[in-house]
């Protein structure tokens, strides 16, 4: 393989996504996509199709250079610009591209460095504060059927808890809270950490990351992942509800952590190093955690895999005939 | 881990990378007197070296309080400062936070988190989703009679 087969990976993604992404848009409008499962299929696929068109190029189909075909005329300028702008990726884009990728591999070091710091640092906790967490981690992760995470017991500020760690993934908890958290308030944050890892948000989260920055020069493989994430959490809230029972109790957790954080930001300066945080979608995981969503119906799994393979067949197409 | 300033700002110099310029100015007086001081106090080092209002130096006092850079005891009508902790305490504070806040930031990608980072402005949205949770729970109430 030499250095000018990847210029197709550069065109594919910067072009592909200017037909998914729309094509994604229609698909959830015109089929009134609700449910955040099928949502967040849909912006998994935005995401990984480009990235698979290039695979599937350089393995089992045929690109039309490769068979020799070309346009006639001005078709085949904009072919040749397009072959030319690749080329040039490669050479400007592509040291940009290795330097993230390998950045992308450290971050799950530095995963399992942050756990280990969090670890050495942890504060030690009152016999009935322990309890009162482990009983409920015991409780949810049975009801789950996975194993009970490590708790780590953080006494730094500006959160409530996360699950962290891409292999083996720990809960850590602040302890700041914890004494402002009624019992169904522990029990919702907590319950809430275990979905995420049952459903193996951790180690997804991370290589949907490395994705994203493995195609950092479009901005849609951002706001797709954004997206994506914002569905996840949307899931997790339902599957957590399904296990706590109250949706509305669940939402009021939700509001009052936030305003506790609010608070404990306003009484000190924030972190000046780049917290890029998420975008705070909370008012829409609240609205919808008011809405009816036990009602909502799914599209039919036959005409979803369709649309599914419609959607990614289709960019395929579309991409072959750009490069 | 007590909560800590780390607004760092690298181009500064010494508590000047962490503090305003008037808040560094205070705690190192208070850490040089190394005993109780009172609003008077400190005001009457300050103005000695530049112009300065009474009530600003209660004011940036009664913020360090807050941020719990110094502890408050009241006596009478007088309040009384000390140190929350010594400047060495203070430094190793900063580095840790700034190191364990780089850390989370570069491994955000491998977390997942119960709630993201709280932005600048959710005041008003949190208390119009706390006026939602509330007529949301008037409705559910309404049902149920």
């Amino acid at each position: 393989m030499r250095l000018s087969d990847f210029h197709s990976f550069f065109i594919y993604v910067f072009f592909g996504y200017f037909f998914i992404f729309p094509a994604i848009l229609i698909c959830l409008k015109v089929f009134n996509i609700r449910s955040p499962l099928q949502r967040m299929q849909l912006y998994l696929l935005g995401l990984a199709t480009p990235f698979a068109g290039y695979a599937l190029y350089h393995t089992i189909l045929t690109k039309r250079c490769q068979a020799g075909v070309y346009p006639a005329g001005p078709g085949w300028m904009l072919f040749n610009s397009f072959c030319r702008l690749g080329t040039a990726a490669v050479r400007y884009l592509g040291p940009a591209l290795i330097v993230l990728l390998i950045a992308g591999i450290l971050k799950a070091v530095a995963s399992a460095l942050l756990v280990n710091r969090m670890r050495i640092r942890a504060v030690p906790m009152d016999e009935q504060q322990r309890n009162r967490v482990m009983r409920i981690l015991n409780i949810r992760s049975s009801a789950l059927n996975i194993g009970v995470p490590e708790v780590i017991f953080s006494g730094r500020d500006g959160f409530a808890a996360f699950a962290a760690g891409v292999f083996k993934p720990v809960i850590i908890l602040s302890t700041n809270l914890l004494p402002q958290l009624s019992e169904r308030e522990l029990d919702d944050i907590l319950t809430h950490e275990l979905v995420h890892i049952c459903r193996g948000d951790t180690l997804r989260g991370w290589l949907l990351y490395f994705l994203r920055d493995a195609m950092f020069f479009s901005p849609f493989s951002r706001i797709l992942l954004n997206r994506y994430l914002q569905e996840n959490e949307r899931l997790c809230d339902r599957e957590t509800v399904n296990l706590t029972g109250n949706s509305r109790a669940y939402a009021a957790t939700l509001v009052k952590v936030w305003r506790l954080l609010l608070h404990d930001r306003e009484m000190r300066l924030g972190l000046a190093f780049g917290f890029t945080g998420g975008k705070n979608d909370l008012e829409q995981r609240v609205t919808s955690l008011l809405g009816d969503f036990r009602n909502e119906k799914m599209l039919p799994a036959v005409l979803f895999a369709t649309l599914l393979l419609a959607v990614f067949s289709g960019t395929v197409l579309y991409l072959g005939f750009i490069c | 881990m007590k909560h800590v300033p780390t607004d760092f700002k690298p181009g500064m110099q010494g508590l000047n990378k962490i503090l305003g310029n008037l808040e560094s100015d205070i705690m190192d007086i208070i850490w040089r007197v190394e005993c109780e001081v009172c609003v008077r106090d400190v005001f009457e080092e300050l103005a000695s070296r530049r112009e300065i209002a009474y009530t600003t130096v209660m004011t940036i006092m009664g913020r360090l309080t807050d941020k719990n850079l110094l502890k408050k005891r009241k006596e009478g009508n007088t309040s009384y400062f000390v140190p929350a902790m010594t400047r060495e305490e203070f430094a190793e504070n900063v580095v840790v936070n700034v190191v364990d806040s780089l850390l989370e930031d570069f491994a955000d990608a491998t977390m997942a988190h119960f709630i993201a980072r709280v932005g600048n402005k959710d005041r008003e949205t949190i208390a119009k989703l706390e006026k939602l949770l509330a007529d949301f729970q008037d409705g559910e109430d309404d049902e149920a009679k």
